[in-house]
């Protein structure tokens, strides 16, 4: 009986250790591009060329730190401006989708389940069916262009019809009587929603404000679309692609890869610190679909 | 005199109760206004210029069904159909295999390192994706010889290869796919590891004790119990493939391959063909024709959308 036990037990180590060895393999697979484009960022420009997979070498400190060093003073502007546009939406995202899913939520009235559709409806509606319209209302009738106000408005109105939806489902979920509770103790409907709705849906309005952050820190075709010329204003995407990207400017290869690690530092830094909470907020959306 | 009175303050009660629920409104108003200005007119107005020989402009004329006719005759939208279709299904089948190993590894594996490991796993989604764009182009698939795929090559006595400059349509096609690999970058095997983790685990040892293979396992239990977690990925696959367009946006440029209408038709798809409509385009009527052709791309979502719910309910 024993004999089998350990048996058993062997058989498992050898295919945890094998599964490890996997893992592991494409760990170093998933991050090897990364690693190499921060080792290229302590590199002068000339080395690169010669060996872009080799060690920095024994350059002196000004070498090492003359990418950072040139690329910081555009990619500080660029952080600065994303996380402007960034606060924006997540702030207006969260704002907007919850008061309209606490209305879905706690009221009665005639038309509501119709009106729900409607928003979930366009859930439905692609991107690149309403491209030109929608940049012709901003850019053109609303002259939203070369502002942050272009950028954001459209993508906090984008962010209604999913983030409501999730809201409501939450909020569907706390039990009436902690309302009528509060109710009884004579809290308005508006301060229902600030007292108990909003405190207790902490989770999902992580997960909600989380998705749009990362997509604010992502786009790059529409922000370039408003913002393109306006070069004070450009987010980490635009400014990336349009200034890095142009060969008029003649940036250097190696501040070029110093830029980019000082673009990715604010969100690897926040997620560094709080890693649990980012990783069950970007599941949980999708589970609850 | 007090007897009316309180009938109409119980009146103006009355007329409260019965509107209180509209209170409700209030609260849905704000992203009601918010939705008709920038989602539910560009909508409409979409539909309406599919019709017209919208240049951009203030003004436009009716050609009714013109563009629609011009679209379906147009070769290069036919091409950049064809190529969207391509990438997405690839683009699928690797990632979600991919996704899905990894998850059963992960599954597997009884370690206090699990926890380190999702961290690094989850790392590159951290990063802005058009970084994550550039720098393979410029370091894995350089076409200099000593880009890190061009070295892996070498090494094998290789020649190397262009990757995203080459102008064989197919080398194009083949750095796309092989971007990302080995695929499991992101968030994605969190997801079907979540579903791994809602199966009984009764239900496992039970198929061990019944001799079931690991590869039996996987796929007579692991597979159909997170159908819920496929589905998922199989329904925004399609929706975000077919309208993807980064690739093309930030490295191809279309290229390489046959240029028609100013533009290369080799790894076009739909949505990088709008958006050049839309930004610099020389043709008559580009932005009327550019809605039309977003009518017939939600048409297509929509119908591949129904047709995958329905085929995953039947399953079921």
């Amino acid at each position: 009986m024993k004999n089998v036990k350990t048996k058993s037990k062997k058989k498992i180590t050898v295919g945890q250790i094998f599964s490890h060895i996997i893992i592991i393999c494409l760990l170093i697979m998933v991050l090897f591009p990364f690693y190499i484009l921060v080792i290229n960022s302590f590199k002068s420009p000339a080395d690169i060329l010669k060996n872009p997979l080799s060690f920095p070498g024994s350059e002196g400190v000004e070498v090492i730190t003359g990418a950072f060093k040139s690329a910081w003073p555009y990619i500080s502007k660029y952080i600065l401006n994303t996380f402007w546009v960034a606060f924006l939406e997540v702030f207006g995202v969260l704002l907007f989708a919850s008061l309209a899913a606490y209305g879905f939520s706690r009221f009665k009235f005639k038309g509501k389940d119709a009106l729900f559709m409607v928003f979930l409806a366009f859930m439905m509606i692609p991107g690149i069916l309403t491209l030109a319209t929608q940049y012709s209302l901003v850019y053109s009738t609303l002259n939203l262009k070369q502002s942050f106000a272009g950028v954001v408005l459209p993508a906090i109105a984008g962010g209604m019809p999913v983030n409501i939806f999730l809201i409501k489902t939450f909020f569907d979920g706390i039990p009436a009587d902690v309302y009528e509770a509060a109710e009884i103790d004579g809290a308005s409907k508006l301060g229902c929603y600030f007292k108990i709705a909003i405190p207790l849906s902490a989770p999902i309005l992580f997960t909600v404000g989380l998705s749009t952050l990362l997509g604010a820190w992502n786009d790059v075709v529409w922000a370039r679309l408003i913002l393109y010329g306006a070069e004070d204003l450009y987010t980490i995407g635009v400014g990336v692609f349009t200034v890095f990207g142009s060969t008029a400017a003649k940036i250097p290869d190696t501040v070029i890869y110093a830029g980019y690690c000082l673009a990715s530092l604010p969100l690897l830094i926040a997620f560094f610190f709080t890693s649990k909470q980012f990783i069950k907020g970007l599941t949980d959306g999708a589970v609850k679909m | 005199m007090s007897v009316k009175d309180t009938s109409k303050t119980s009146k103006l009660k009355g007329f409260l109760r019965k509107y209180r629920g509209y209170q409700g409104f209030l609260f849905i108003l704000p992203a009601l206004i918010l939705l008709c200005i920038f989602c539910l007119y560009p909508t409409i107005m979409a539909f309406i210029n599919s019709f017209t020989n919208w240049d951009g402009g203030s003004t436009a004329d009716f050609i009714w069904f013109e563009n629609y006719k011009n679209v379906f005759s147009d070769e290069l939208f036919w091409i950049s159909l064809r190529n969207a279709v391509i990438l997405t299904v690839v683009g699928m089948v690797l990632g979600n295999v991919a996704s899905i190993i990894l998850a059963e590894l992960m599954y597997c594996l009884r370690s206090k390192l699990m926890p380190a490991y999702r961290f690094l796993f989850v790392l590159p989604a951290m990063i802005p994706g058009i970084i994550v764009l550039l720098l393979w182009q410029k370091l894995v698939f350089s076409g200099s010889s000593s880009g890190l795929a061009n070295t892996i090559i070498s090494w094998f006595g290789g020649q190397p290869l262009e990757w995203f400059s080459s102008k064989d349509t197919w080398v194009v096609f083949l750095s796309i796919f092989l971007y990302g690999f080995p695929w499991v970058g992101g968030t994605s095997f969190l997801i079907y590891l979540a579903g791994l983790n809602g199966i009984d685990r009764s239900l496992i040892e039970a198929s061990q004790i019944d001799g079931l293979s690991f590869w039996g396992r996987i796929f007579k239990i692991d597979l159909p119990l997170i159908s819920g977690q496929l589905k998922y990925f199989l329904v925004m696959g399609f929706i975000g493939g077919l309208q993807n367009y980064s690739m093309q946006y930030a490295i191809t440029n279309g290229g390489p391959g046959e240029v028609i209408d100013s533009m290369q038709s080799g790894t076009m798809v739909p949505g990088y063909y709008i958006y050049r409509l839309i930004t610099g385009s020389s043709k008559t009527g580009a932005y009327g024709y550019a809605c039309a052709m977003g009518v017939i791309m939600f048409i297509i979502i929509m119908v591949v959308t129904l047709v995958n719910n329905k085929l995953v309910k039947s399953e079921e």
